[in-house]
């Protein structure tokens, strides 16, 4: 079964394909219109220009090849425009998004928060294991889209009544909010009212359950000290985060990841995909503060770890983590990652991380076998908090507790130096303030005692309880 | 158990024919073979050995020359061997009988596909082997099939069917089912120009309903800035890359359609322009975008799915449709028409700005063989082969087309000017050119030319390496003696003078120069200073041995290999590369700046991967095709870490653009040495016209100037 699919639409004259029909129902607000003497209509394009009000017209196939189903569009005399008759009556029940019909078995257009297509006859639409819906309407065979107003969140995302986040699933459609209101330049308000299990997300091919927000975040979202918990991701992209981009004056805060358990794929040690893991976002421009990360282990086949953000340029603010970050695979030294920190992988120029506590991190490389038979641990790089700060960028009041690293790579592989652990931050060319550097670490099982390492010398020597090496301002360190 | 396989006519004269065949163990030579000509016995004889140890054949009498059917079914029958093995008529496909009367004026001349207007629809294909060929029209899930017939022109059939239906088809999904000895196949139009998801039907489609509004006054950028047209300098971009990172600002990530947003920026950062409103200030005049015809391995089908952890991404060299836009990149691909809509929405977004648009053109191989439509249609006509028949790869892909066939060849030439007529490309770069035929390259830039008013203009050029060195496959040679060729070579083998001046290749023998091999090894930025010379012979016009100066791509970077960046920054660090790629240090920029310099200094089409002025890192992976898309993606925000970086590329294209005294391409193609640049250490130095130059990559440091004005210095 199909319907008549529009050819044209130019200058008020409605055209479609007739697909193997020779004669349609044609109406007008509900009154037929003939050309011929059996009433129906039997040419392929009805000329509406001559209208004075706005009308909806019907075009039902009645005779030929083609039996199928109404092309239904409103007429708007204003601008002279064939336009989609609007869906309305939205609602969802658990992922199911449903509406109410226009006219009789009109097939629907549906358009995701990625742009993607998808034609459903029914007037409901499963989302489970699909992208979030932003526009639904009729089919009218090509043409543009409207985002429409799908009410997903209670609430009105404003400050004294936030979008309301009761599920994992609702938490998804945030995308979908941001993506609306990107236009208006409207900054959401979000609150998660509850505990978040996600066990109860019915796992996806990769068995994961927890899907990252791609579209750029400008809002506030408050995490109410809710729990998210059960978090299982086994991740086959360049990056795993709750948020891809923090955008300037966004604000996340107040949220408990429990037990998270994230791993990526194996990559080649000749390809690396320098694929990336942290909780709450791969680049952040915002605030992030009051985020705790508890008892995490995050598995990287190749790739950069950390417990807050990848990229840091706005503020990470009173955080807390703890966990084991494990290096797995066969990657090369000789390639970008295989680094580790805390907190931020790397807090870049104006960047600033505060407060920040780690109170437990593991983590353990992997042995690898190099080009030329020789064997490697493949971590080269961990800092406790931080695991490079940048020049103009600032680590201030962060501490670490303790610090194991197990399986480090060290300049007895043959690698001279360039490769730095800290118990606050690995490398250091900007400013290091307000941290004592009184952290439990050790290295490859041996007590560091340093406060600060050295670059290029003996490997203990790369360490320090502090910084690994110092290129920047160290305030407090003697 | 004995077996044979690989059976192939492989000659015919006045007197017989030869079939040639593998098979599983030498004893096989006292056996008879028997000749089966659409299922009837013609003739047996004995099995005599072939040439190597598990090779055979046999020669037959009763058919020949006189009574060949290219048409009919040809089987082997061994004694002793249960089961018939069908012969393929491949080989024949260069017997001057074939070339004759397939090949023939009409056959070269006819429009193929589907064809719709005024009330009618009219299906063509090319099947000379087909005993029948049907279109099976589609009317959602249920379909018909419908015969074609054939088409006789002054008593001759040359190997085309066709039929014209009284109805206009528009929108309806097809395919061909053809019937090539006892295999009968569904087949994709070869010159289908709409499909559906994963291009697996044809569709029909009436190209104007297809047109976005004012696609009438889109015009190619030489007709709208002759000046910036004759100056080419173009940016290698991925759509996907394009938009894909959240710093893009853009909407329609990933899609077509991010090339016609306007005014975006990085989010919260409106200093950090992105897009089309980058483009424009960074000046350049082309943009090149990687692969965008039809190809396979990114899942149309599946792009709605919420599973975010997987990567969904290909480069997209590996074609599937030749004549139809990628559908993932569309919104909607599902719906034919709706992709071409946006891939000219695109088109026309970029020549708003300004900016010519270059495509990727991958002709040299097919993605798969079987499940093809050149295969489906004609097996074994349109991919090279070795002796015994097995497919040659010198694409490093499994095969490579036979582009000096005259069928390949016309597809190419109809394709290229399809493209550039109905979606106004201004330019094609032909991936692995070295694998096309001398004659093929002539005969589309002639055809190009002709194409429309501004066909001269467009660009052409390519790669003109292949995968398997200078290797010439036996289906080759035959088919370019049979066919008076003996001229023709493969571009991979043939001296650059050979080719018309607007056919220009990649001089990597300059890219190597200046950055270094791909190992990653020094160039001359990292100061080897045997490589100075091949620098300053670039800026002079001469490198690579080239006939005139305008056979050169001038480069330091493309999708392939390291960036530059990371090349920079790779090499010294050798086995402790650096830990991080994102900030631009101050010798990497050095390299950067001396690399850019240089090139953007030469003459010829200057050229850039996407983001290598902002420094574009991919981690030290020097073949992400399939890839996460993060790793590919352009990061826009890295404009503020490699602001001085991006300032540095932005003049040097300025003063490109404002020089056409030195740097028009028109006048480059009667120029065959233009400047006096010379090598001393690490140090080029020298003029061309207003052009003065140092560059030294001992400390880093360089100045160019144009008319005694200072371009750039460091």
């Amino acid at each position: 079964m199909r319907f008549p699919e529009i050819k044209s639409c130019d200058n008020g004259v409605l055209e479609w394909a007739s697909y193997g029909a020779t004669a349609y129902i044609l109406t007008v607000d509900g009154v037929p219109v003939s050309d011929s003497e059996d009433g129906t209509y039997r040419g392929t394009a009805f000329d509406a220009s001559g209208l004075v009000s706005d009308a909806r017209i019907s075009v039902t196939p009645c005779r030929g090849t083609l039996r199928g189903k109404p092309l239904v569009v409103i007429y708007r005399v204003s601008d002279g425009k064939f336009v989609a008759p609007p869906v309305t009556g939205f609602k969802l029940d658990g992922e199911v998004l449903s509406w109410d019909p226009v006219g009789d078995g009109v097939r629907y257009r549906i358009v995701d928060v990625d742009f993607n297509v998808t034609y459903t006859a029914k007037c409901s639409f499963d989302m489970t294991k699909r992208n979030i819906v932003v526009s639904v309407c009729p089919d009218l065979g090509c043409g543009s889209f409207d985002f429409c107003d799908i009410p997903y969140l209670e609430g009105d995302g404003t400050e004294a009544a936030p979008y309301e986040i009761r599920t994992p699933f609702d938490l998804r459609t945030v995308d979908y909010y941001e993506m609306s209101s990107a236009q208006r330049g409207v900054v959401n308000c979000y609150k998660i009212m509850n505990d978040l299990d996600y066990n109860d997300v019915g796992a996806l091919d990769c068995d994961s359950n927890m899907f990252t927000l791609r579209k750029p975040f400008c809002g506030r979202l408050d995490g109410n000290g809710k729990k998210l918990y059960n978090i299982n991701v086994i991740y086959d992209g360049g990056y795993w985060a709750m948020f891809d981009f923090l955008a300037a004056g966004s604000v996340v805060e107040n949220i408990v990841f429990s037990s998270p358990r994230i791993s990526n794929r194996l990559q080649s040690p000749h390809s690396p995909i320098s694929a990336t893991v942290a909780t709450v976002a791969d680049v952040n421009y915002g605030t992030v503060r009051g985020i705790t990360v508890k008892d995490a282990v995050y598995t990287a086949a190749g790739g950069e770890i950390c417990g807050i953000a990848t990229h840091n340029y706005g503020l990470v603010k009173a955080c807390s983590v703890s966990g084991t970050f494990v290096q797995e695979g066969t990657g090369q030294p000789a390639q970008a990652c295989y680094e580790a920190a805390g907190v931020v992988l790397e807090n870049c120029r104006g960047g600033a991380v505060e407060g920040c506590e780690v109170v437990r991190l593991g983590v353990r490389g992997t042995e690898c076998v190099g080009y030329d038979g020789s064997t490697y641990f493949n971590v080269r790089t961990v800092g406790g908090v931080v695991s490079v700060n940048r020049a103009g960028a600032t680590v201030s009041a962060c501490r670490c507790d303790a610090l194991t690293l197990t399986n480090m790579l060290n300049n007895r592989n043959g690698f001279a130096g360039g490769f730095e652990w800290g118990g606050t931050v690995a490398y250091n060319a900007g400013i290091v303030e307000e941290c004592d550097g009184q952290c439990n670490m050790t290295f490859n099982g041996n007590a560091v005692t340093k406060l600060i390492g050295a670059d290029g010398e003996p490997t203990d020597d790369q360490c320090g309880t502090l910084i690994g090496k110092n290129d920047g301002k160290a305030a407090d360190a003697p | 158990m004995f077996k044979i396989s690989n059976a192939r006519l492989v000659s015919k004269t006045e007197s017989n024919v030869t079939v040639e065949f593998d098979v599983s163990s030498p004893t096989a030579h006292a056996e008879k073979a028997t000749l089966f000509v659409n299922g009837v016995p013609t003739e047996t004889v004995a099995v005599q050995a072939g040439d190597a140890l598990r090779a055979a054949k046999a020669t037959f009498s009763a058919v020949n020359a006189s009574n060949f059917d290219f048409s009919a079914e040809y089987a082997l029958g061994i004694t002793g061997v249960r089961a018939t093995a069908r012969v393929s008529l491949t080989a024949l496909a260069d017997d001057p009988d074939f070339i004759a009367v397939f090949e023939n004026k009409d056959t070269l001349s006819c429009e193929f596909g589907a064809t719709v207007g005024n009330g009618r629809t009219t299906f063509r294909v090319w099947a000379p082997f087909a005993s029948s060929v049907g279109v099976k029209l589609y009317d959602g899930n249920a379909s018909r099939t419908e015969a074609l017939g054939k088409r006789v022109r002054d008593g001759v059939w040359g190997g085309v069917w066709e039929r014209e239906f009284p109805a206009d088809l528009d929108g309806t999904y097809y395919n061909f089912v053809v019937t090539n000895g006892d295999a009968e196949t569904e087949a994709v139009d070869p010159y289908a120009k709409a499909c559906d998801a994963n291009g697996l039907r044809g569709m029909v489609i009436n190209l104007d309903r297809t047109d976005p509004p004012g696609w009438e006054n889109d015009k190619y950028l030489c007709e709208t800035d002759s000046v910036a047209a004759d100056i080419p300098i173009v940016w290698e971009i991925h759509v996907a890359d394009f938009s894909s990172s959240p710093d893009s600002g853009m909407r329609f990530k990933g899609k077509y359609l991010a090339f016609t947003e306007e005014n975006t920026c990085v989010p919260g950062k409106p200093e950090l322009k992105t897009g089309i409103a980058y483009l424009k200030d960074l000046g350049v005049t082309y943009v090149q975008l990687n692969p965008v015809y039809d190809f396979a391995t990114v899942d149309e089908g599946d792009l709605g799915k919420a599973d975010n952890t997987k990567d969904n991404f290909n480069w997209g060299y590996d074609p599937q449709n030749f004549n139809i836009p990628e559908g993932s990149y569309s919104t909607d691909p599902s719906k034919g028409e709706v992709r071409i809509n946006e891939f000219k929405q695109m088109v026309a977004a970029l020549h708003r700005a300004g900016i010519g648009v270059v495509m990727d053109v991958v002709y040299n191989h097919t993605y798969t063989v079987g499940g093809q439509a050149l295969h489906d249609t004609v097996p074994g006509y349109y991919h090279r082969t070795h002796a015994d028949g097995t497919l040659t790869d010198g694409s490093g892909c499994g095969n490579e087309t036979a582009t000096e066939r005259a069928m390949m060849r016309k597809y190419i030439v109809d394709s290229v000017v399809y493209w550039a007529t109905e979606y106004h490309i201004d330019g094609f770069r032909f991936d692995l050119m070295g694998l096309y035929d001398a004659e093929t390259i002539k005969a589309v830039r002639t055809a190009l030319d002709k194409a429309c008013r501004a066909g001269a203009r467009l660009l052409t050029y390519g790669e003109p390496w292949s995968a398997d060195g200078i290797y010439i496959p036996p289906s080759f040679t035959r088919r370019v003696k049979a066919a008076g060729e003996n001229k023709n070579m493969l571009i991979k083998n043939c001296s650059l003078s050979m080719l018309p001046a607007r056919v220009a290749v990649f001089n990597d023998d300059a890219r190597d120069g200046i950055r270094g091999n791909n190992d990653p090894g020094p160039g001359w930025i990292h100061g080897s200073a045997d490589k100075t010379g091949t620098v300053a012979a670039m800026l002079n016009g001469t490198a690579k041995n080239l006939g005139v100066a305008s056979h050169n791509v001038v480069y330091a970077s493309a999708h392939d290999n390291y960036t530059l960046w990371d090349q920079a920054i790779g090499v010294p660090a050798g086995r402790e590369t650096p830990l991080f790629y994102e900030n631009a240090t101050e010798y990497a920029v050095k390299r950067c700046k001396l690399a850019s310099a240089a090139y953007l200094s030469s003459p010829g089409i200057a050229f850039m991967l996407a983001g290598e002025e902002m420094g574009r890192t991919k981690y030290g992976n020097h073949n992400s095709y399939n890839s996460p898309v993060k790793l590919n993606r352009i990061v826009w925000s890295r404009q503020a870490e490699f602001g001085e970086l991006l300032a540095h590329y932005k003049a040097l294209v300025k003063a490109r653009r404002n020089a056409p005294e030195l740097f028009s391409y028109s006048h480059a193609t009667k120029e065959t040495h233009g400047g006096n640049f010379s090598a001393v250490g690490l140090t080029v130095k020298g003029t061309r016209g207003g052009l003065s130059l140092w560059l030294d990559a001992d400390g880093g440091s360089g100045c160019v100037e144009i008319d005694g004005k200072t371009v750039t210095e460091f």
